[in-house]
């Protein structure tokens, strides 16, 4: 059947099952491995001429089996070395990389190429700049190795990623231009490689990611949608809950938070904790968030309750300070404005000490909700004062900061109504991610 | 990203009666067959690229190649 049903032919079809037969079918949906099953059950008594036909295949894949034994040796081997040649090239200066790479045959190995690949991959978070140069420095090995010896097609496959990091790198650094002349290159090799659907789905996932923050939001659904529905075909259930969780970025960021919570929580039955509990605790973390601002604060508690195991293995300020604020938010919307308050102080102190401008105008913008609520004039404007620093900041842009100075001087008129306090905060939430939003005082929602 | 290399000879072991019937479903001669399996194998030991579940991988990749295969001979020679 090449047609997708109809929702009333599966809605029948599932409703016509037996409760144990409807689980399986739900199984079936979730696990690649059972789907692919399918292709060869059930069994049929094999007649004459079938194992006939069929036999004719088994020497031939015996034969492939050997020559695929001997290349998985050989890169094998390639790849133990590939760690010393690393150390060894990075001796170099770096001016001199191209140099000594192309003159020396020994450094052509696709061991090194993997691994100043993946280098580039682990380095774009820490240090984009070194990623970038790491990855061009792949691309010039890939140039010297030899095709007939790898596969020309398995070495543009190499490329693509290769490229593929270098534009993630750029866009790590805020360079959409060099990122998407990137990505657009990988694609170009994507096209000559071996039709890997896996390398296809990282490189959708990673547009997805330059798309939402070119600010294109439907183009990153799109994208990261396929990158999910590809993920899953061939089993790579986590992959496809990391996607997810940047799919739940892009709503956020579209000024949609409440579109991430069923992605959200769809990506927690993906992700495997074990593989990269940094992932769940991220996922997690945002779920709780947004059903706590989108006034779930229950169902934000439970889920802050059973991630708190999870909370205490992350013990860096970076997390820490957010989870003081998720359970200030939780507090808040479950009626408990004490301690809300105290969580929100004790959030704001650690965003003043981790160096974090945005986040420090963030919390105190919820504190001053609050006082706002309570009525507390003389909180509001000690409040103000504290947060004056905040605009000397390079890190705040300029519509952020004319909001943050227009509730300023509302505060110290004594005009500031809680409902102003919310509809600058909301601003400044949506600015953070859209520096060119314009803020209007008069008709700020 | 570091993982342990799949084995590819006791994965090709698992799929072997699989991949008979796959492949004599298709039509595919046994050279062709040889080439796709090879090629795909090579792609699977060949990348450091964490796979969860490269038996599904490998049998995805090959009857998608399948496909291909069956559909290019579509277009060049219709049924009358």
């Amino acid at each position: 059947m090449k047609i997708h049903p109809h929702d009333k032919v599966l809605e029948e079809f599932l409703l016509s099952l037996a409760e144990r037969d409807r689980d399986l079918v739900f199984h079936l949906a979730r696990c690649a491995y059972c789907r692919a099953r399918l292709y060869y059950l059930p069994r049929p008594e094999e007649t004459a001429g079938e194992k006939e036909a069929f036999g004719g295949y088994a020497p031939a894949l015996e034969r492939t089996r050997g020559r695929v034994e001997t290349w998985a040796r050989t890169v094998e081997a390639e790849r133990d070395e590939a760690p010393d040649l690393f150390v060894e090239l990075m001796g170099h200066p770096a001016e001199r990389w191209d140099e000594v790479l192309s003159a020396n045959p020994r450094f052509h190995s696709w061991g090194l190429f993997e691994l100043l690949i993946e280098r580039t991959r682990e380095m774009t978070i820490r240090g984009p700049a070194h990623a970038e140069e790491l990855g061009l420095l792949a691309l010039s090995l890939g140039d010297c190795l030899d095709p007939y010896r790898y596969g020309a097609e398995l070495i543009e496959d190499l490329r693509a990623r290769a490229w593929a990091h270098v534009g993630n790198a750029c866009r790590t650094r805020s360079d959409l231009h060099g990122a998407e002349e990137a990505l657009g290159k990988a694609f170009d090799h994507l096209e000559k490689g071996t039709g890997d659907v896996l390398e296809r789905a990282i490189l959708l996932d990673l547009l997805g990611s330059l798309r939402r923050d070119q600010r294109r939001f439907e183009e990153a659904v799109d994208l990261l949608r396929k990158a999910v529905s590809t993920f899953l075909k061939i089993g790579d259930r986590h992959r496809a809950g990391r996607s997810l969780v940047n799919l739940a970025t892009v709503h956020y960021h579209a000024g949609n938070p409440e579109a991430s919570i069923p992605v959200l929580y769809q990506s927690l039955d993906l992700i495997d904790a074990e593989q990269e509990p940094r992932l769940l605790i991220c996922a997690r973390h945002n779920l709780a968030t947004y059903l706590a601002d989108a006034g779930r604060a229950v169902e934000a508690r439970d889920l802050y309750r059973e991630t708190r195991p999870l909370y205490r293995d992350f013990g860096e300020p970076f997390i820490q300070n957010r989870r003081q604020w998720l359970k200030g938010k939780i507090a808040r919307g479950l009626g408990n404005a004490s301690r809300a308050e105290s969580l929100f102080l004790k959030a704001r102190e650690g965003f003043l000490a981790e160096g974090v401008p945005y986040d420090t105008a963030l919390v105190s913008l919820e504190l001053a909700a609050l006082y706002a609520e309570q009525g507390r004039t003389a909180d509001l404007k000690r409040l103000a004062e504290e947060i004056a620093p905040v605009f000397t900041s390079r890190q705040i842009h300029r519509e952020a900061l004319a909001a943050l100075a227009f509730l300023k001087q509302a505060i110290e008129a004594e005009t500031a109504s809680a409902e102003l306090v919310a509809r600058v905060a909301a601003f400044l939430q949506r600015a953070e991610n859209d520096p060119g939003l314009k803020f209007d005082a008069r008709n700020e929602d | 990203m570091d993982c342990p290399r799949p084995d590819v000879a006791k994965i090709l072991d698992q799929l072997q009666p699989v991949l008979e019937r796959i492949f004599a479903g298709y039509g595919i001669s046994v050279q062709e067959a040889e080439t796709i399996v090879e090629e795909s194998c090579r792609v699977l030991a060949g990348k450091t690229l964490r796979r969860q579940d490269p038996l599904v991988w490998l049998l995805h990749t090959i009857i998608d190649r399948c496909e291909r295969l069956r559909e290019e001979r579509g277009f060049e020679d219709p049924p009358s």
